[in-house]
């Protein structure tokens, strides 16, 4: 069970690392195997639009993302973190997301978990957070969901999903519970989730 | 009458691109200076996000953004062209868009007061895009009047070939000469 989590911030120890790294432990502690990365260590040229992916199955343009191609395709489940900038993902983040198209025709990210991690100023969250379901949505892979038994009180701590958080400082996250929480339990919810496609995937052979 | 044309497009020749352009010629016909900036031909690097980017004179990245910024904040009319990618607008015109938030930390305003949105996509994603860049326009001009042109094409160069919006397309163009004038 390996769970990515990609850290689409041009800062390093910003809000949305310190909730993307909370969501891995969370998985991790529930067994999960994880890997953490930010972008901004990795040189993404935007899609350029050849469409020649869509005969070759591969991309032609040869920087960092097809390190990330690799991540992608080993991993069970995949979690996007992003801060909000004018309404939506950051040009790193779509930078990313639209170089998948590689991955579209075959629906090569097809079942693998999905989680996203929003954290905005004051506005654009919705936004954004529709902009990552969308993404996973295309590819068809499956949002988290908490599957085992939750209380009331675990389950009004949950975004379903993903964690949306409002935070203006670097770090100030660390003092939200709420976005802790939704992180927490966003950790927990891939692990259930995977487990819950392995047991249903082998009875649909 | 100076109006620019920034395109999102990663193709010198995309639909959203031509569209920009045949809103351009139909400006020009009706006597503006025109030019068109196709984003992907520059080199327009994503925000870097500092925390102080306020107190910066100058952008701290030294690509062609700066420049870009300062053509838009020049020009009377700004239309702005992207195709949909992921149902929303171009990495490229992301980048662009984050960009600007160096006039937003530094109180500039455009002195466009007139703006052109084109959007095109393959079947869907229209309206996030106009969601985007309809805050975009809100937060960044001061008063304005926002044309839209929007439609569906698959192929590249459908849009040549599709009567309607080639109009419309040129429709805009003079929307927004007629409005400056």
């Amino acid at each position: 069970m390996k769970l990515l989590g990609i850290v689409c911030s041009p800062r390093k120890k910003g809000n949305t690392e310190v909730l993307v790294k909370l969501v891995l432990d969370s998985a991790q502690k529930h067994g999960a195997e994880t890997e953490i990365i930010n972008i901004c260590d990795y040189d993404i040229a935007p899609c350029d639009g050849c469409e020649s992916c869509e005969k070759t199955g591969k991309c032609k343009i040869n920087d960092d993302m097809q390190t990330i191609y690799a991540k992608f395709l080993k991993s069970d489940a995949i979690v996007v973190g992003s801060p909000v900038y004018y309404w939506g993902v950051t040009a790193q983040a779509k930078a990313m997301i639209d170089r998948t198209f590689v991955f579209r025709k075959e629906r090569r990210l097809r079942n693998k978990v999905a989680g996203a991690v929003v954290v905005a100023r004051d506005t654009g969250a919705s936004a954004a957070f529709s902009q990552l379901s969308d993404f996973f949505n295309l590819h068809r892979m499956i949002p988290a969901r908490s599957i085992g038994p939750r209380t009331a009180d675990e389950l009004a701590r949950e975004r379903g999903g993903g964690v949306i958080a409002y935070a203006d400082k670097r770090g100030e996250v660390r003092g939200n519970e709420k976005a802790i929480g939704e992180a927490e339990s966003l950790g927990k919810a891939i692990v259930e989730t995977l487990r819950m496609l392995q047991s249903g995937s082998q009875e649909a052979r | 009458m100076k109006i620019l044309a920034v395109a999102g497009s990663p193709r010198i020749k995309g639909n959203s691109t031509y569209l920009a352009n045949v809103a351009l010629d139909e400006a020009e016909k009706l006597g503006a200076e025109t030019e068109s900036i196709v984003l992907s031909q520059y080199r327009v690097n994503p925000c870097q996000g500092h925390d102080d980017c306020g107190s910066f004179d100058t952008c701290v990245q030294k690509d062609d953004a700066p420049r870009i910024l300062d053509k838009m904040c020049q020009a009377d009319g700004v239309i702005i062209a992207t195709p949909v990618y992921y149902y929303n607008v171009s990495a490229q015109l992301k980048a662009f868009i984050d960009r600007s938030y160096f006039l937003y930390t530094h109180g500039r305003k455009p002195k466009a007061k007139v703006i052109g949105l084109i959007v095109v996509a393959e079947s869907s994603g229209i309206e996030d895009a106009l969601h985007t860049l309809g805050q975009y326009v809100d937060e960044t001009f001061v008063k304005k009047e926002v044309f839209t042109v929007s439609g569906y094409a698959g192929r590249c160069g459908d849009a040549v070939s599709d009567i309607k919006l080639t109009r419309d397309a040129s429709n805009l163009g003079r929307q927004i000469v007629e409005a400056l004038r």
